[in-house]
């Protein structure tokens, strides 16, 4: 069997339509997981609603499933898609601001565009907010070169730099995942904050 | 609550699954038969030793020049040329270099056997930006470093040729230029001129 | 909450059955050899013959992959001309699987290894390559059993 859409044969705009289509399920994906309302979101902080962490996880592991058998059966070829690179600093850095800010505005950057696509208001400023951060960071970009580009590792993997198979690091992140659930399921009664309603 | 106990044992068993499949390398991007002879019947992915001039002449900076032959036979090679022997491309420190999409990568020997097997290698793993260099070294110097002056009966453009030739000769080797050509055409016949007189007691 | 969960797991089973059925239909490869097999391969050069060790083959296929231009101003006695081009249509697939030494005749050495690499590839054996020398095609004077009535016609 050969891979479903060897990569050469799709042009260029097809690509971009399958991404737009890609992007459409995603973002409705998000809208109907509930990742809308900054209070579902802000919950992951608190303990009282693990569902951020829920489908974040179930996304991941699904992939990673997915990805592992359909390379297993020749149907996708894992050594060709792409890995993100890894620089270490601006991973750290950007990983604490990125953190904050989501706790201050109860948005990550994706759920806020799905926000404010269904109406929004702090979504709306939310998105406006992380614009003009990245216009100041376009525009000043030389300043920061230095501490963006240090320390970098190229497109690792956790399982080749631990030296573990992929199968394996899948089976460890799973059974991560699985205890997360119990632990999620666990805290969202431990922490129960029933004045927080999902209706506002 | 029981479904979620019977969801936890199923992807933990879908994981143990994974965990227990041999790792398994595909090749998606390489070429099969048809697309392979495709790539061997296109005269673009071979280039000419004036091409190569005119290319290094120009400072074209994308290109990369890599010799195949062995790393004993790596003599007068090309300039900035990487010696990379045909039989350690398969080495992890090598192979980067035919998978790449910065550089086109005119790859030569001292004649055409290596350079062909090198690239016919590279072509089949789906590897773009690979050129072969048409003659290898041995035409390099035959047109290059030692043109032939052509025949007084050749055409002009043979006479464009052979200038074209000494000018990127005196680029690679310093030389002195040799005398400019002169392009003579060869004269028409015309009528039949009037003889002088020879011989005799004049 | 089971109502909406069974729509989106057909669509899903769905489109997975899908998928399998298209890449089972994907242009697959023939290649017998992996890349590195025929790099291991071309590093025993004795597939390429020099006259000596061609007029010790016992009755071999003579196969001219020039072009029929070519073929047509001037040939090896025996040769039949299969060009480059159509080297990988079907019916020379029993000519190439046949127990008898394949010669291949190329005056571009580049196309003569091209032809030997892709043959070797798909897995036939007992291929050689013998380089021509243009214009004169010297080993045309060599003494040749016929071969004329094969190559698939």
């Amino acid at each position: 069997m050969g891979p479903i859409i060897p990569i050469y044969e799709i042009s260029q705009e097809l690509n971009f339509l399958l991404a737009f289509v890609i992007g459409i399920g995603f973002g409705f994906a998000l809208e109907q997981a509930g990742f809308s309302s900054s209070r579902k979101l802000a919950g992951m902080f608190y303990g009282y609603d693990t569902t951020v962490l829920k489908v974040f996880f179930t996304a991941a592991i699904v992939a990673m499933v997915g990805i592992l058998f359909l390379n297993y059966f020749e149907m996708m070829d894992m050594s060709i898609v792409y890995v993100n690179e890894y620089y270490i600093d601006s991973a750290i850095i950007g990983g604490v601001i990125m953190g904050i800010g989501f706790i201050i505005g109860g948005f990550c950057p994706g759920t806020s565009v799905c926000a404010a696509a269904i109406g929004k208001l702090d979504a709306l400023a939310y998105l406006g907010g992380s614009l003009i951060g990245i216009f100041l960071f376009g525009e000043t970009y030389p300043l920061w070169k230095d501490i963006y580009m240090q320390n970098y590792l190229g497109g690792i993997k956790l399982s080749t730099t631990l030296g573990l198979s992929d199968g394996l690091m899948v089976l460890l992140v799973i059974v991560a995942a699985v205890v997360m659930f119990w632990v999620g399921e666990w805290a969202e009664k431990r922490f129960r904050r029933p004045d927080i309603t999902k209706n506002l | 609550m029981k479904s979620r106990e019977i969801l936890s044992v199923f992807i933990l068993a879908l994981g143990i699954t994974g965990a227990m499949l041999p790792g398994r390398k595909n090749d998606a991007i390489a070429l099969n038969e048809h697309e392979l002879l495709q790539e061997m019947l296109m005269e673009s992915n071979y280039i000419t030793a004036d091409e190569l001039a005119h290319l290094l002449i120009s400072g074209d900076p994308s290109i990369r020049l890599i010799d195949v032959r062995s790393a004993s036979k790596f003599k007068n090679p090309l300039p900035r040329a990487t010696n990379i022997p045909l039989d350690s491309i398969f080495e992890d420190n090598f192979l980067y270099l035919f998978d790449q999409s910065i550089y086109k990568n005119v790859i030569y020997g001292l004649e055409d056997q290596q350079a062909t097997q090198v690239w016919v290698i590279t072509k089949q793993l789906g590897y773009g930006n690979n050129y072969l260099l048409k003659g290898g070294l041995n035409a390099w110097r035959a047109t290059i470093l030692d043109p032939e002056y052509p025949a007084q009966t050749a055409s002009k453009e043979e006479f464009d040729l052979y200038e074209q030739r000494n000018a990127a000769r005196e680029f690679f080797t310093g030389a002195k230029a040799i005398p400019k050509v002169e392009f003579k055409p060869i004269a028409p016949i015309q009528g039949r001129k009037k003889k002088k007189v020879q011989g005799g007691c004049s | 909450m089971k109502s909406s969960i069974r729509p989106l797991a057909i669509i899903v089973v769905s489109t997975f059955g899908f998928l399998l059925i298209v890449s089972f239909y994907a242009d697959k490869n023939q290649f017998e050899l992996t890349a590195k097999e025929v790099h291991d391969r071309v590093l025993i050069t004795d597939y390429q013959l020099d006259s000596t060790a061609f007029v010790q083959l016992t009755d071999p296929y003579l196969i001219d992959i020039r072009d029929e231009h070519h073929y047509q101003i001037g040939h090896v006695d025996g040769a039949m001309n299969i060009p480059l081009s159509r080297i990988l249509e079907e019916h020379y697939d029993e000519l190439f699987q046949a127990d008898r030494p394949k010669v291949i005749l190329a005056h571009d050495p580049v196309k003569g290894h091209e032809a030997w690499m892709l043959l070797t590839q798909l897995g036939y054996s007992q291929l050689f390559l013998l380089k021509l020398k243009e214009p004169t095609l010297e080993p045309l004077i060599l003494h040749v059993g016929s071969g004329e009535s094969i190559g698939g016609h």
